[in-house]
């Protein structure tokens, strides 16, 4: 002891005292970085009241509904509900609330999360992108507080051929070959956070006709849709001919990821889609945006453009997505007649089988959010009615893809809300109109982009 | 006095003289910190990413500006004014002044990481599990000892004011080629190749493979790249003092 009272053992003391604080500080400084489902994420906003309102509740319409938010969940729904005195009220007459809309087919990646939001589309079924972002979401996305984007579900990297249809951006994406690959392939991606999995089919036809690409063969498609199944979670397949869709639902796969383009679906097909279970996402948006027809009288816009003109819409374009919607006229794909996509939606929807909407944003002719409003549209055309086509955006996906707390209104659902002016029920075009979007309770500010006079 | 406290003394003194010319200091402090809040925060919108993205690529950034400039540049200029000369007939030895100089580029490296974290977290809503924030900063920090290195390598090479040149030509290209302000991925295939030659990209690499995304080639490779550019640099030190020797 006699020692530490020297100077130099004094020194030693305040030397280690000067190391141990900063240590202390770190420590502390660590121990406070925000982790996942931290509590110390901002907490649910505290809730709100919609008064006198036409109600979509995901599956039918109730006139004169009162819903009551509280703390980022809807606590109750329905005609006669009493009016808590504590909560902000919104005004409901000449309104529609619905729930925040799914997007069943998007590819995201820089600001989409935003964008979609910006359209009241809540929750995004992303088909193939880079699984890092995706895995980062993921951690908060069952969580209440509130956000400014979409939540996100992914297939993260698709399954394709060495330098098939999804290699071709330069991504590192995973390929394989073999059915004996698949279950490994299948592992990786679950490892990595996928929610599902995405399989590119595109195989030519019997004369060696068909997409300018490899394709995965049907064995290993098949082993893929095994694979996937076998370890609870639902294989999606990418078709664009009817021969390849008829192959992919005869292989199991729940579901369908576009309509296929080069016929119109046959009996047989329709058939076997309802038998089988299994759900087509049509995405008439992105095939619109490619169909090479050109408009019937000279000076008539095309479909994309016609859409992103319309004055609900355009405002809330990022310069980036407008451009997106309009692009089209450099991508002539032969092969892609909206008629013929539209004509087989009629056909599987009357045959009963389950129809998603999905937009493909951000591919030539669409916008991130904005296109699932014209897909609604286009779904309207094809023969859904109104509500029909609704729940195509909402309670659909929701029970097709397990999201237990989205695309309903009622006692227990996450409060992503949709306020539209009019009644899109029966115009399904006031799904623009939009007066009010919350995401998880929380109201979002919409974003307007002026455009240069 | 034995090595450890000289090493002690002399990282305070150098520590010292770093925080007594606040005209430097601070800028050196502020500048990955103001880019980060602009590009990561400001001009980023939610859900994008961006923040923690470029959160393990600024973390690597933060090392450059202390690294390069206050020990490159910096001996650089004490060599011209003879104060390396006074070190050298002072019983001090040569790793000692060395490694002083770069633990007190550590200690700067570490006070800007600790600020981006918290720009990062509270600013730009970045969460991570706490096993991944440590294990970020173990490689943000020790990003610090190649970039030191390479540092004095500059400074021991070049007089005071080619060393400024000469420095601002290597921080550039280790910023923008090491892909630490934009994704190296954007770049054309040329520009990608010369990233494989820039230690701050493989740096970057490892620190976006450990804050938990997909990168081209495996962690282990971009770790070993680090650790061959460390020990070329440490190389390359030792061969530029034995140089600028006088």
């Amino acid at each position: 002891m006699h020692r530490l009272t020297t100077a130099a053992g004094r020194q030693r003391l305040r030397r280690i005292g000067v190391v141990l604080a900063v240590a202390a500080a770190l420590a502390g400084f660590f121990w406070a970085l925000p982790e996942p489902d931290d509590e110390r994420l901002a907490p649910p906003a505290p809730g709100f009241v919609v008064r006198d309102v036409r109600l979509f509740d995901g599956e039918h319409v109730v006139e004169r509904a009162t819903v009551v938010v509280r703390a980022g969940r809807i606590t109750e729904a329905g005609p006669g509900v009493a009016v808590p005195p504590d909560l902000q009220v919104v005004e409901g007459r000449g309104r529609t609330l619905m729930p925040g809309l799914i997007d069943a087919h998007v590819h995201t990646w820089g600001d989409a999360l935003a964008e979609t939001l910006n359209f009241g589309v809540t929750t995004v079924l992303d088909m193939f992108s880079d699984p890092g972002p995706a895995r980062v979401l993921r951690r908060s996305r069952e969580a209440l507080a509130p956000r400014a984007h979409a939540d996100l579900f992914s297939a993260g990297w698709l399954a394709t051929a060495p330098r098939g249809h999804g290699a071709q951006f330069g991504l590192p994406v995973p390929t394989l070959g073999t059915p004996g690959e698949a279950s490994a392939w299948v592992d990786a991606r679950l490892a990595e956070g996928s929610d599902y999995i995405k399989i590119v089919y595109e195989p030519r036809d019997a004369n060696g006709l068909g997409a300018p690409f490899p394709s995965l063969d049907r064995a290993t498609m098949a082993a893929l849709i095994a694979a996937t199944q076998a370890r609870g979670r639902l294989a999606m397949v990418h078709v664009s001919r009817l021969v390849a869709a008829h192959e992919a639902l005869e292989a199991g796969a729940d579901g369908l990821v576009h309509v296929h383009a080069d016929r119109v679906a046959d009996a047989a097909l329709v058939q076997l889609a309802r038998e089988r279970g299994a759900f087509v996402t049509p995405t008439l948006a992105v095939i619109a945006g490619f169909d090479p027809t050109p408009p019937a009288t000279a000076g008539e816009a095309r479909e994309n453009q016609r859409f992103a003109a319309d004055p609900a819409v355009r405002p809330y374009l990022t310069p980036d997505q407008r451009r997106g919607l309009e692009n089209s006229a450099g991508t002539k794909l032969v092969m892609f007649r909206l008629d013929t996509a539209l004509a087989s939606v009629r056909a599987l929807h009357e045959g009963g089988v389950d129809i998603l909407a999905g937009s493909d944003a951000p591919n030539p002719g669409t916008a991130h959010g904005a296109s699932l409003h014209h897909e609604l549209e286009l779904l309207v055309r094809a023969g859904l009615t109104p509500i029909e086509a609704l729940r195509a955006a909402t309670s659909v996906p929701a029970r097709r893809f397990d999201l237990a707390d989205r695309g309903r209104i009622a006692p227990g659902q996450r409060a992503d809300l949709l306020l539209v002016a009019g009644d899109p029920t029966t115009d399904i075009r006031a799904t623009r109109a939009i007066e009010r979007i919350w995401k998880n309770g929380a109201g979002v500010e919409r974003r307007r982009y002026p455009e240069a006079p | 006095m034995n090595s450890w406290n000289l090493l002690w003394h002399e990282t305070v003194a150098e520590w010292r003289k770093a925080w007594r010319q606040p005209a430097f200091a601070i800028p050196t402090l502020v500048l990955p910190l103001a880019f980060y809040a602009l590009f990561g925060i400001v001009l980023a919108r939610p859900g994008g990413g961006n923040a923690a993205y470029l959160m393990a690529t600024y973390g690597v950034f933060a090392s450059l500006g202390p690294a390069l400039f206050a020990f490159g540049a910096g001996i650089a200029h004490e060599r011209e004014v003879g104060q390396l000369a006074l070190k050298q007939v002072a019983p001090l030895p040569v790793p000692l002044y060395l490694g002083a100089k770069l633990l007190t580029c550590m200690g700067f490296t570490a006070l800007v990481i600790v600020a981006l974290y918290a720009l990062a977290a509270w600013g730009g809503g970045v969460v991570l599990p706490r096993a991944t924030w440590l294990q970020l900063a173990l490689v943000h920090l020790l990003a610090a000892v190649p970039m030191g290195l390479l540092g004095l390598v500059v400074g021991l090479s070049f007089g005071a004011s080619a060393a400024m040149g000469v420095t601002n030509l290597v921080f550039l290209g280790l910023a923008v080629l090491g892909g630490l302000w934009i994704p190296v991925f954007l770049f054309p295939g040329w520009m990608q190749a010369l990233s494989q030659a820039m230690p701050s990209y493989h740096l970057a690499e490892l620190a976006l493979a450990v804050s938990g995304r997909d990168i081209a080639g495996s962690a282990l490779g971009h770790g070993a790249a680090a650790l061959g550019f460390t020990l070329a640099f440490a190389a390359a030190v030792a061969w530029a003092w034995r140089r600028a020797h006088r």
